[in-house]
């Protein structure tokens, strides 16, 4: 039986004149006039944010190309990356975007990489930027304002999706969500009031907030829990748990399951259209025993396969030595712990899940057994963290944090060690939070007219925060052979 | 029986025609590789010149010798030999012959050759026109004002 031939479009001879190079040129090529869109796609996918920006402003059709939802979720998909910010008595507004490209660095140099900084929206900006105040005298004179960290400094709960989730601080209330790349934010509803209970029973309440996406209907849910625990062991919790779906208007309470045990929770991470934390037993300073899962469809707790390669480990641990983190990388959920310092690992759940399908990627031995003090000291509580910088499938990398400001950067495959100093206004600590900038629009999320969506950038590009003309960088002041890296770390310079 | 066959056809080989007429030799498994001529296979066996309206023989070449040669290191140093337009041409015939690891390749030679470069740079780069309005381009400009900062000059 004949098939019927592939039709092959026949050629078009064109002319094409190259002004701009002044020559002309004559090519035989059915898409001369312009690269079809499909193709300009792939090559806008491959790079980084800031000249997808740039590209905005080259044509229409471009802008067109970019902004799209679709493209957004593609180009999400790029490496991973961390987002770091000083952790000190300051707003803290300005967010560094870490990605790790070790070849951009000169080694044995004193050559500072400047990081690009992001900013977050201030808390408290309506008192600056209100209507009341719509003309600051002096403006051109005296661009600064003044900030006062208790009232303008947001918590930053979690990221999903390229949205950070931001809060008070001092109660962990969810209060905005913002996309630090676009600039664009939004404010959450009012908290409705909570019903008071009686007080006399409780010990001890937490507070719970998360940002979640759930794929299956496009909308991103944040929820808000409030836990509390009575005096006697058999006291039951209770729970209010209140959901907002992001573009809606107020706060629903959603009853929460009596039968499930909500231990201290930390680590929220969205995987598959479900927020997961790691339950700690035995308070604060406790050690890791579970995985607790929201399943943002249904609305309600589930158990979750934890590792218990990993978990069941920690029997003997002494109190406030876990050192256990959880995240997500391409939709797969990962657990690292860095609580033996001869041994930081990192555990990947393959199939989600699956509980067997919990698989010990990294060891990273001979590393960790060269910087550790023999004297617990307080900087070893910070001491280890440990995140990938690699999709998991294109290779081990990952990037350690040593908390007089190191960065070790691991790649076996490719580089080995390398060490990165941090250099900034104050930095003895920084926090770290996984994130990779996205171009997702706000406008997007909350369709419809019921949340307003603000932007840092037009709100109050005249005005900054002292703080802001600090900048942070960093450099390779040594190749990182691990010879010389112990010869750093035992020197604990300042 | 697919055993032989497949046998057989690794050592065929098969006439490729560019569109300025340069007619090129290549195997059957290097010619499979662009999917689009495997398709043309696929309908009629037993053709033995296919002919390639949209690409030159000069590129077509580039193109065969990319797909004998191609790994890590190669692929590394393979776009560095070429100019702009050079790209953008073998880029149009790597997507019209179906050919993902070269398109692949190419997609990320152009992108880091437009990296961090001003938009005008950009346009000339494609042949684009500027279809913003003096106001919108200015509007995007100051939006992202961090974005435009430090792009290489021109």
């Amino acid at each position: 039986m004949k098939r019927k031939k592939h039709s092959i479009p026949s050629p078009r001879v064109s002319q094409r004149s190259n002004k701009a190079k002044g020559k002309v040129v004559d090519e035989l090529c059915p898409y001369f006039d312009n690269i079809p869109s499909h193709i300009t796609v792939q090559i806008l996918l491959q790079l980084p944010i800031e000249s997808l920006l740039i590209c905005k402003c080259v044509c229409k059709m471009w802008k067109t190309l970019i902004s799209e939802p679709h493209f957004a979720k593609l180009h999400f998909e790029r490496r991973p990356s961390l987002m770091i910010r000083t952790k000190d008595h300051r707003v803290s507004r300005t967010l560094y975007l870490l990605e790790c490209q070790p070849e951009k660095f000169e080694i044995g140099t004193d050559n500072h990489v400047k990081l690009q900084p992001f900013k977050l929206p201030l808390r408290d900006a309506n008192s600056k930027f209100g209507e009341k105040q719509n003309k600051i005298k002096n403006k051109s004179k005296c661009p600064y304002i003044a900030s006062k960290p208790d009232l303008d400094k947001f918590g930053i709960v979690n990221s999903c999706n390229g949205l950070l989730c931001l809060c008070d601080p001092s109660n962990g209330n969810p209060l905005v969500i913002c996309n630090p790349v676009t600039g664009e934010f939004i404010r959450l509803p009012e908290a409705t009031t909570t019903p008071t209970l009686n007080t006399t029973r409780v010990t001890r309440e937490q507070r719970l907030t998360a940002l979640g996406f759930l794929p299956k209907t496009n909308e991103y849910k944040v929820i808000k829990m409030l836990v509390r625990y009575g005096k006697r062991v058999n006291d039951r919790e209770s729970v209010i748990l209140e959901i907002n779906t992001l573009g809606t208007p107020s706060w629903r309470n959603v009853e929460a399951d009596s039968q499930v045990s909500i231990p201290l929770l930390k680590y929220p991470t969205c995987v598959n259209g479900a927020l997961h934390w790691i339950g700690f037993e035995g308070g604060f300073a406790g050690r890791p025993r579970s995985i607790l899962c929201f399943c943002l469809e249904s609305e309600r707790f589930q158990s979750f396969p934890s590792p218990p390669q990993v978990f069941g480990n920690h029997n003997n641990t002494t109190r406030g030595n876990s050192k256990i983190t959880m995240g997500e990388l391409k939709g797969f959920l990962y657990i690292c712990d860095s609580t033996f310092f001869t041994d930081v690992t990192m555990w990947v759940m393959n199939d989600y899940g699956n509980g067997e399908s919990w698989t010990k990627l990294y060891n990273i031995d001979p590393l960790v057994s060269s910087f550790g003090s023999p004297d617990p000291s307080p900087y070893l509580s910070h001491y280890g963290l440990c995140f990938p910088i690699k999709h998991f499938e294109e290779g081990a990398a990952v990037l350690l944090y040593h908390p007089c400001n190191w960065f070790i950067y691991y790649e076996p495959e490719k580089y080995g060690f390398k060490v990165f100093q941090i250099h900034g206004p104050d930095p003895n600590f920084v926090e770290i939070i996984p994130h990779i900038p996205s171009l997702i629009s706000l406008k997007d999320v909350v369709k419809g007219d019921n949340i307003e969506v603000l932007n840092i950038h037009s709100r109050c590009a005249k005005f900054k925060l002292h703080e802001e003309n600090e900048a942070l960088s960093l450099s390779q002041p040594i190749d990182g052979d691990l010879e010389s890296l112990r010869s750093l770390f035992y020197y604990d310079s300042d | 029986m697919a055993e032989e066959k497949s046998q057989a056809s690794s050592s065929k080989m098969l006439t490729l025609k560019a569109s300025d007429g340069v007619l090129f030799e290549v195997e059957l498994n290097i010619a499979k590789e662009m999917k689009t001529v495997q398709a043309y296979i696929d309908d009629c066996e037993d053709i033995e010149t296919i002919p390639i309206p949209n690409v030159l023989g000069k590129h077509l070449a580039i193109v065969i010798e990319y797909i004998k040669k191609t790994n890590e290191e190669y692929d590394a140093e393979f776009e560095k030999q070429w100019n702009m337009d050079d790209l953008q041409l073998l880029l149009l015939a790597a997507n019209y012959l179906n050919i993902s690891g070269l398109q692949e390749c190419l997609c990320k030679a152009i992108a880091k050759r437009i990296e961090n470069k001003s938009p005008e740079y950009v346009r000339k780069v494609f042949n684009i026109e500027n279809d913003h309005s003096p106001e919108e381009e200015a509007k995007l400009r100051k939006e992202y004002k961090w974005a435009f900062e430090g792009v290489d000059k021109d």
